[in-house]
């Protein structure tokens, strides 16, 4: 029974070839262990380690001077009943709502229009992806201008149009702060635009000739052969998006301090806050091992996803 | 293939190599600061930036310091122009057992874990030593610093926040002195915002500290200089009060104020969109270059409540800042960071901060005619009410405990907004403190 399931070349096989083929499978897992080692060195040491550090941080308390003092699971507790992390943590869910929902159907829009090389295409490719090679704390800036209650370019268009009924401090006003910080994102769209044009860019002429002589119209073509082909490169995008919005910082905090009233405050702001102003080094970690958690389910969800969409 | 193998067997330890080189803490040329009979090295860590006065007085201080002491001591300053970038540096090289060898830090005497490492020189000795340099202190910030009788840190500066105004918008508002009572103020503010500048430049980001300082003065106008102080109860009838009447002026400043942080709020004044700001003396440089006419810039005393419950011209200062140092091993080092603490802390000196870097240090500064002439208009006015001030009390921002820090700016614009009333402010910040 057992022999039956053993190829037939290894059984006739000389039993001196064997050995030597042992042995050369012994060396070749040496060879690859060797080969692993720079980085896994670098893993343990940037990742593994500092993962394991702020896994064991949260478990104290610290002002940053002095013996952290264990209190187990306090600060995660402290973290739940914190209003200000609650909200930082809802406002972090609608920035990845808002890049999955708004800011990639964008990319792929753009990417598609882009992919049928009208007039300008090459001008409009290299405005688009522009911002991503201009500094975010430069662009937070700019917006912060725009969006500013008075001297922003926002308001003083909508004056300009007569619209004065509009004009509000966009920026500190709880209801459109949120959106404001978002907003500068969400349409910065050249990062995606690339990277899908990069995967429409693989498939093959042969099947958009076949549907054109089929008689399928452009929209049925993207709708049917370059969406579906290109997949793999929007589940890509959605999971840089989580990255991004786990991450971000620099146009909340420039813009408002996560305020008013902390309407517009993020988890990375939280974390920041924590440790910068309070020196509650402790939780400030706790805060970084619930992104983590929640950037891991969303990095799992985009995956089950994906591999929904593939069966 | 055995070199194939090799190369990354070589590329760990050259790695591992590399990041040491790279992690290590002292710089080049700093090697063997003593000991050795060569220049003992002193750097001084601190937010004096060559870009402002007070870090170009320091770098002359510094040189001429170097020059008086050359083959012996040379003094390097390595300046970090954001503050609390400044102070989480100096926490941490605390924390990993290398303090910087001197360097500024903001008291707390909610939080006295950096004099409590035991990782910081004891000045007492050497203040014991010469009474004379002792005496340039107040006995009553030694006595704040001091710690299980040491003394872990010189008093570096303790600037008075005080109202900076327009002489000419208050003119035009029809008054020819500032305000001595806040009721008084309150109106001036209302028939400004009626002709579109605010009465008070505000902010409430970062440490909101324009807002913080009207606060102070508006809680100790209504509760006495007592009424934040440790130990004291902030959910209280005073700094209800004073959220009341910090919310009127919020509504009465400029629209960027919910929100805004320091550069937003002192450009407003600076451009006369506010009548008003209540700051520190560095504001001064900034007055002199950006202002058309800087002498129609006027200092005056916070106004009180009228009713005796704190004396006129008392002033809120900012937190006392105090000048830390490692201890040493070495005593050459030690020696080298006393001599340096002397010379900076003299009257020569603190003339110099106080005249050149608008920067007045928290020592005994005589200024002489000449430096008197040379002094900015609204530095010697400074210098007048802060000589003159009955009582001063810090400001409450600075004497809560650093949860309650972080949680002030979105307090203030809850309240702001309207989302608190003052019972809720008081509580939440009596909560926060305790936390």
């Amino acid at each position: 029974m057992t022999s039956a399931l053993v190829p037939a070349r290894a059984m006739t096989a000389p039993p001196g070839r064997k050995e030597r083929r042992g042995g050369r499978d012994v060396a070749d897992r040496w060879r690859i262990a060797l080969y692993l080692l720079p980085a896994l060195a670098l893993v343990v040491l940037f990742l593994a380690i500092p993962l394991a550090v702020v896994f064991g941080m949260s478990t104290t308390e610290w002002a940053g001077v002095g013996v952290p003092e264990w209190v187990a699971f306090d600060n995660f507790t402290r973290l739940a009943e914190d209003p200000a992390f609650r909200t930082a943590l809802v406002n972090t869910l609608i920035w990845v709502a808002a890049g999955t929902l708004v800011h990639t159907p964008l990319c792929v829009l753009v990417a598609l229009v882009i992919a049928r090389r009208p007039r300008g295409w090459r001008f409009f490719r290299t405005v688009f992806f522009l911002p991503n090679v201009i500094s975010a704390t430069a662009l937070a800036m700019l917006w912060y201008f725009v969006f500013h209650v008075s001297l922003g370019l926002l308001n003083s268009a909508l004056s300009a149009i007569g619209l004065e009924s509009w004009v509000r401090p966009w920026l500190f006003d709880p209801s459109t702060a949120l959106s404001a910080t978002m907003a500068p994102w969400v349409v910065y769209i050249g990062f995606g635009m690339v990277l899908l044009l990069t995967q429409i860019s693989t498939i093959p002429k042969e099947l958009y000739e076949a549907a054109e002589l089929d008689g399928a119209s452009t929209l049925r073509q993207d709708l049917s052969i370059t969406i579906p082909l290109i997949r793999r490169a929007i589940a890509l995008q959605v999971l840089f998006v989580v990255g991004y919005a786990l991450r971000s910082f620099e146009y909340p905090f420039i813009m408002t301090s996560g305020g008013p009233a902390d309407s517009s405050m993020t988890l990375s702001l939280y974390i920041h806050r924590q440790m910068m102003t309070a020196n509650q080094y402790g939780l400030s970690m706790a805060a970084g091992v619930v992104t983590l958690v929640v950037g891991t389910v969303l990095t799992l969800a985009v995956f089950a996803a994906l591999r929904r969409t593939e069966r | 293939m055995r070199r194939r193998t090799l190369i990354p067997l070589c590329l760990v330890p050259a790695a591992s190599l590399g990041l040491v080189a790279c992690g290590s803490a002292v710089p080049e040329g700093q090697e063997g600061d003593s000991g050795d009979g060569g220049e003992v090295t002193v750097t001084v860590m601190s937010n004096f930036t060559s870009d402002v006065a007070r870090g170009q007085v320091l770098d002359e201080l510094i040189a001429k310091f170097n020059e008086d002491h050359e083959g012996e001591y040379q003094v390097e300053s390595a300046a970090e122009p954001d503050w609390p970038t400044l102070q989480q540096k100096i926490r941490s090289m605390i924390s990993a057992g290398d303090p910087p060898d001197v360097f500024l830090y903001n008291y707390n005497p909610n939080d006295r874990s950096r004099e409590e490492s035991g990782a910081l020189m004891d000045w007492s000795r050497y203040l014991d030593e010469d009474p004379e340099w002792k005496a340039r202190f107040s006995p009553a910030n030694l006595d704040a610093i001091a710690l299980d009788g040491a003394i872990p840190g010189i008093p570096g500066d303790q600037a008075p926040a005080l109202v900076y105004y327009h002489s000419d918008l208050l003119e035009q508002a029809g008054h020819d002195s500032f305000p001595a009572t806040w009721d008084d103020f309150f109106t001036v503010a209302e028939t400004l915002k009626s002709e579109g500048v605010a009465g008070l430049a505000m902010m409430t980001a970062d440490d909101a500290w324009h807002t913080m300082n009207a606060f102070s003065y508006l809680a100790t106008a209504a509760g006495g200089r007592d009424a934040y102080a440790p130990g004291e109860s902030l959910d209280s009838d005073a700094i209800r009060r004073a959220a009341e009447d910090t919310r009127r002026l919020l509504e009465l400043s400029t629209p960027d104020a919910v929100g805004g942080n320091y550069a937003v709020s002192s450009r407003n004044f600076l451009a006369k969109q506010a009548l008003a700001v209540i700051d520190g003396p560095w504001l001064i440089s900034s007055i002199q270059s950006d202002v058309e006419d800087p002498c129609t810039v006027q200092v005056a005393p916070a106004p009180t409540a009228g009713d005796g419950a704190v004396e006129p011209g008392y002033t809120v200062t900012d937190s006392l800042n105090v000048w830390g140092a490692a201890e040493q091993a070495d005593e050459e080092k030690t020696e080298a960071v006393v001599a340096w603490m002397k010379y900076f802390t003299s009257n020569d000196s603190a003339v110099r901060m106080a005249v050149d870097g608008e920067y007045p240090l928290a020592v005994q500064t005589e200024l002489g005619p000449e430096d008197a002439e040379r002094a900015s208009c609204q530095m010697r006015q400074v210098l007048e009410i802060a000589n003159a001030a009955p009582a001063s009390v810090v400001q409450m921002g600075r004497e809560i405990t650093s949860g309650a820090q972080a949680q002030l700016p979105s307090l203030l614009e809850s309240l702001a907004l309207g989302q608190r009333g003052p019972d809720e402010f008081a509580a939440g910040l009596q909560q926060a403190n305790q936390e």
